[in-house]
Formats: structure tokens, sequence, C-alpha cells
């Protein structure tokens, strides 16, 4: 029976062990870059904050998904007291929400002195900020307000590049004419909302589309109800056939393969296109989506720096959001990941054919402050959620009345929301 | 050494049984009593997960809930796939297992064939189905064109008034096995006497299913009636991998909501109350099935 007695301690000791607090925390990076060019451009961030910062190392942690895994680790984390020092978090409201709860740290003084930084594009500046201070730093910049087309089709039926709502009109027309699907479009919460923008942009104005993010503009609104119809002729009424059962990728080989004239889908639509052998200028293009006037809407990763990291974790952190906001560390991370850089003064010189094209159009817009955020991204959590499933179920199968009962079930939440507090004024 | 007398050695029992008990209760304690007990405190929060300070709310997260088309559609879905599961695969597998049972060539191969789907992880059974089921190119509408039907094709996962049913339609072939594996060991226990002697008082093969092979078949049925009406309450991970939710919400079940109320809108109060709720309609429906089934099964051993 000792044999017994002694297995018990054993026993008694393992589970003491495991309940035992953890080991001393390590820097760490949190990212959802799993695989492919985004975990290599991971990796050639750390490699610059490695040379800038030698002796310190980052450790880095794939969490596997997107910004709600994302969401979901940081939760359990911070409940066990355990968070990682830095992680790639949303723009806008999702910073926001962390920031808020006194979850992350404020930048301010850390990257100040950052060559460059201190010239980001305004659109950007707004959504990593809160309440005037600065919570993240922006790594990679995505436009999606650029319609891609096929040159090959274009050429074939003689078009030029429509600049507005009409003239888009005219030309998928022409196109579903000829035989071809005219504007590509994939199922989800999200896509089919993200083309409606340059309308609400054209419609409202610059300023009018931050009041509009901020809830000082309802959705039955005049000016909505028009874009919404202009929308509603130019783009919806042209989507592809079944675009309900594509995702954005199924939808990408149907561009690829000739048989979708035009797609507008973010940037990272030039590197799935890239894989399938198709370059910029040649056999594709790409125009700004009508209306935007040479604004540019855009999407973007960034970094922020968690509160409840101390000691030499917390350095190491801080160290690591300069790299990341260098133009070294920018200009590393985005050319491998094929996205442009926040950092005015990073280099574009390893930039595919369309990342140097989109990242020109960025630099253009910026000094008007026509770089404006993604526009679910500005709105309450809730309110974005409901906006971009409505607008997709309606673009299913639009009609007047379909458009009048979503614009004021819309505008219903957005005066429950404003009367609970959750709009900020970008 | 001292000869120990029974009640040291009852009392040695009594430690070991304790050490045994020990990790599964703590487990149970931990990862399932205080894992509900905290998510019904939550329910009566307003929390967006990250704050370090919750609100109460009392039953408001409820009763928004109850307010919510979007909810009550969930909770339709979920009945949708409780009635599922419990005719469509149960009903297949069986009838496979009857088809199946010594009456087939190369049955080792077909009993291989039949459960296979069952093992394969359902984020890759959605993956395949999706390439399946894609709109234009799929192997289903493609299949559909070339024998004449195309007025069937169908945009499968992208139309809100099919989306669940196709995602049933994969679930049929990823579960049928698991049935038919459970009703071909089960009819694989009945004795073969019954059968003999059946027939050689003259029932004829209809008396000889309703009579002997049903009531031998009833353990089996409870098992695959009580597990797929479980699946059906906790469903998550096809539904999710296949349509999101989607279209436009219109295959959400009460799992796939919660998770994008927790986790993409940060309300984990209201996605506490839905899984409050999804528990307790859980036991509701099926509890009393499982209690009712099981007495009669436990009647027809006796």
């Amino acid at each position: 029976m000792t044999t017994l007695k002694q297995n018990a301690l054993a026993t008694g000791a393992v589970l003491l062990a495991l309940a035992s607090p953890a080991m001393a925390q390590e820097a760490e990076v949190w990212t959802y870059w799993a695989s492919g060019a985004e975990a290599n451009a991971l990796t050639a961030l750390i490699g610059v904050y490695d040379e800038q910062y030698p002796g310190a190392p980052i450790g880095t942690r794939v969490i596997t998904g997107n910004t709600a895994e994302m969401r979901r680790a940081l939760q359990t984390a911070f409940l066990g007291g355990q968070p990682p020092a830095v992680y790639q978090s949303g723009m806008a409201q999702e910073l926001k929400s962390f920031a808020d709860a006194g979850r992350i740290a404020p930048l301010d003084d850390v990257v100040s002195d950052v060559p460059g930084f201190a010239d980001i594009a305004d659109g950007v500046r707004r959504v990593v900020s809160v309440d005037g201070h600065l919570y993240g730093v922006p790594l990679n910049l995505h436009v999606v307000s650029n319609v891609f087309y096929n040159k090959a089709i274009f050429d074939e039926l003689g078009l030029e590049v429509p600049t507005t709502a009409e003239e888009f009109d005219a030309v998928a027309d022409k196109i579903e004419a000829a035989g071809y699907q005219a504007m590509g479009n994939a199922g989800g919460p999200g896509w089919t909302l993200y083309t409606f923008y340059s309308f609400l942009y054209n419609a409202l104005g610059q300023d009018g589309y931050y009041a509009f993010g901020s809830g000082e503009i309802p959705f039955t609104d005049a000016r909505v109800k028009a874009a919404l119809a202009s929308w509603t002729d130019a783009y919806a009424d042209h989507f592809m056939d079944d675009w309900t059962g594509y995702t954005w990728s199924d939808t990408g080989a149907k561009f690829a393969e000739g048989e979708v004239a035009m797609y507008q889908m973010g940037d990272w639509l030039s590197a799935y296109l890239a894989d399938a052998g198709w370059t910029e200028g040649e056999q594709y293009g790409f125009f700004p989506a009508p209306g935007m006037d040479g604004g540019v809407v855009m999407q973007m990763d960034l970094m922020a720096l968690t509160s409840g990291v101390e000691g030499k974790a917390a350095e190491i952190g801080k160290d690591f959001m300069r790299a990341a906001a260098s133009p070294e560390g920018q200009a590393a991370f985005n050319t491998v990941k094929g996205s442009v850089a926040a950092n005015p003064l990073a280099s574009s010189a390893g930039y595919s054919a369309y990342g140097q094209a989109a990242f020109e159009e960025i630099q253009a817009a910026s000094p008007r402050g026509a770089v404006v955020p993604n526009m679910k991204n500005l709105l309450p959590v809730r309110l974005g959620d409901e906006f971009g499933t409505l607008v997709s179920a309606y673009a299913a199968d639009p009609s007047p009345e379909a458009a009048e009962e979503m614009l004021e079930t819309l505008e219903d939440m957005r005066v429950e929301v404003k009367e609970a507090g959750e709009f900020v004024t970008w | 050494m001292p000869i120990k007398g029974p009640r040291d050695h009852r009392a040695q029992k009594a430690l070991t049984y304790t050490l045994f008990l020990a990790l599964p209760v703590t487990f149970f304690l931990t990862a399932y009593v205080y894992a509900v007990g905290y998510t019904g405190f939550v329910s009566l929060h307003s929390w967006d997960g990250i704050s370090p300070t919750m609100r109460f709310v009392g039953l408001d997260n409820y009763g928004s809930l109850m307010g919510q088309s979007r909810f009550w559609h969930a909770v339709a879905n979920n009945l949708k796939w409780l009635a599922f599961y419990l005719v469509a695969p149960s009903t297949l597998g069986l009838a496979l297992a009857l088809l199946v049972d010594g009456k087939l060539k190369g049955e080792g191969v077909i009993k291989t064939l039949i459960f296979l789907p069952y093992i394969i992880t359902p984020v890759a059974v959605a993956a395949v189905w999706r390439w399946l089921y894609l709109p234009d190119g799929g192997l289903v509408n493609t299949v559909l064109d070339g024998i004449g039907l195309s007025g069937v094709a169908s945009n499968w996962l992208g139309d809100r008034h099919i989306a669940s049913y196709s995602v049933m339609a994969a679930a049929l072939w990823s579960t049928t096995g698991f049935s038919f594996l459970v009703f071909f060991s089960g009819l694989r226990s009945i004795p073969a006497e019954l059968f003999e002697a059946a027939r050689i008082d003259g029932a004829s093969a209809f008396t000889i299913f309703r009579r002997i092979t049903i009531p031998h078949l009833w353990p089996s049925t409870v098992l695959v009636l009580g597990l797929f009406g479980i699946e059906a309450m906790r469903l998550f991970d096809l539904v999710w991998s296949m349509t999101g939710g989607g279209p436009s919400r219109a295959s959400e079940v009460l799992a796939t909501q919660l998770y994008d109320v927790a986790f993409a809108t940060f309300q984990m109060g209201k996605a506490s109350a839905i899984g409050i709720v999804q528990l307790c309609l859980a036991a509701v429906l099926i509890l009393p099935y499982i209690a009712y089934i099981t007495r009669n099964v436990e009647e027809a051993a006796e």
C-alpha cells in the first residue's frame, strides 16, 4: 500500500504543478497571419525588428482565423492575466473597444519620433486613434474602392473606363449584351456593402461620410436613399448570376477565367491574379469606383500594444511597435504581403505593378484628406454587421419596396444604437 | 509486518476510488458546472468580453432575444435540424444496414465506403461540399445539366430558401455512416435462432422484420436518435464552414448566432443568453425523449 500512497502523492504533486502560476511572461506578437505571403511578411518585419533591436527577440503566435478568433483568444488571455505584448487588431470600433476597456496602451510617446509616421494619411490616423490618442500602428493599407477590369473584354467591345454611375451602368449593359457577366460579387456580410461606399461617399461628401459613420445622418436621409437607388441601377442590377453562392476567391477565379468583366474587390485580388499569371496593365487594369473622384476607401491591419504586460516584455513590445512603424519595417512587410505601407516614407521599390499604382493613388488622395476608412469599421459593430447583412440580402433581390424597408430597419437600429451611446465621432 | 484489518482495507479502497474519481469530478465541475454557471451569470450582464467590468442588466438580454426575429429564425432552424437528424440519417442508416447485412458480396468494402464519410472532419466535409455546390461548374449542377435536369440546378448555398437543406444533404452524407454502423452491429447481435424459428413457424419477411428485427434494434435506435438529437441542438461546425450562417443569416442556427453575437459584435451578455436558451431548449426537447425511450428499452429488455 505504500506504493498507492506514493502514487497519490505523485498525483497530487502533478495536479499542484498544473495549477501553479505560469512561467514568467515572454514577449509575443499574436497575429492571424498563418501562412503564405502573410506569414512571410511578418517574418520579414521581425527581421527588421531584430536588426534594429538586437538581443531582445520577440516570439510569434498564430491565432488561426480572423478578428473574431483573435478577440476570443485575447479575451481568454486577459482573463488569465497572460496577454501578448502586441497583437494584430482591426481599426476604429474594434480598436476602440479595447482602448475603452483599458486593455491597450496609448502609443503617442512610443512612435512619435519614428521618421515619416507623423505624415500618415488623416483618414488612417483617425481610425487608429481613440479620444485623441494613438492606439495602433497602421501596418498595411488595402484599397477596397478599386474596380478591376478585364482588358481583353474592354478592348474587344471598345469600352472606355467609366467614371460615373451612369457611365458604369451603360458599360455594364454593353458587356452583358455581349454575353459576359458584367460585375463580379461574392456572398457574405461584407463584400456587397463594400461596393456601396463609393456611392455613399459621392452622395454625402468627405465630411458627410464621416458624419454618417458617426451616426449623425439618418439612413432614411434623401441623399442615402438616392445613393442606394443609384447603386442598385449601376451595380446591384449587374451583379453576376448566383453571386451569393460564391466566395470572393471563387469569383476571383471566374474573373481570371474571363467570364466576369469587372470586379470591385480589395487589392488582395491583385495577389490572387498574380498567382493566376495576370499582371496589372496587361491582362487586367483597375479604375476607382464611380463617384470616388480621386478618393480612396481603405482598410488595414494594425498592431496594438497591450497594457497588461510589464517589465522587459513591455519594453520589447514598445520596440517592436517602433520597428513596425518605421519606413524599413513597413517596406519589408508590405512588399512581401502585397499591400501598401501606411508610412509614406516607406520605399515602394519592391511593389508589384498594381501595388505601385495603389501606393500612388493613396499618396495622391492623402493631402486632400480623401483617404477614408471602410464604413463598416466606423459604425458601431452591431449596426455595421446588420448593415452588411441587409445590403447583401437586398442586393440578391432588389426592389424599391425592399430598399425602403431596409433603410427603415437600419434607421430604427441607428436610433437605438445612438441612444445607447455606441457611436464615435470620427 | 503488521497485518491490516478490514477497516484499513476499506479506507484504502475509498482512497483509491477518491483518487480515480478526483480528476473526472474536478473536470466536470470546472469545465461544465462552473462554465454553465458562469455563462448564466454573464447572461445577466452587459459585457463586451474585454472590459474588466460588466454592467448588471437583469433579464434584459433574454427580453431582447425574445423580441428578435433573428433569434426565432435560428430556433426554427435548430428544430428543422432536429427533425432532419431524427428522420433522415437514422432511416437511411437503418435501410443501408438491412440492405448490406449478409446479402451483398464485398460486404467489408461496402461497410467501409459507407462509414468513411463519418470519419472526415466537418470542416473538410464542408470544403468538399462547397465545391460540389458551386453554382457554375460544381459537380451537382453539372450532373443535373448533363441528365437534362437543368431546371433543378440551383444556387445551393446562395439561395436563402434552400441553403439549410443543402447543408443537411451534406450532413446526411457525412453522418449516415454512424447510424449505419450502429444498426449493423445491432442486426448482427440478434440471435439467428429467432429468425430460424420464425421462418419454421411460417412468418413472412415483413412479420419477421416487424416482430423480431425492429424490437431487437431498439437499443441501437435509442443510441442513434439520442446522439443525433444532441447533435442537432449543438450543431455548429458544418453550418459555419459551409455558409457562415448565410446567405443573410438564412441558415443560421443558435450556435453560429451565439458565436457571431459574441465575437463579431462583442455582445457577450446576449451571446451567453443564447447559450443558456440553447441549453434549456436542448434539455426540454431531448431529456424527456431520452427518458421515455430509455424506459421502454428497459421494459423491452426485461
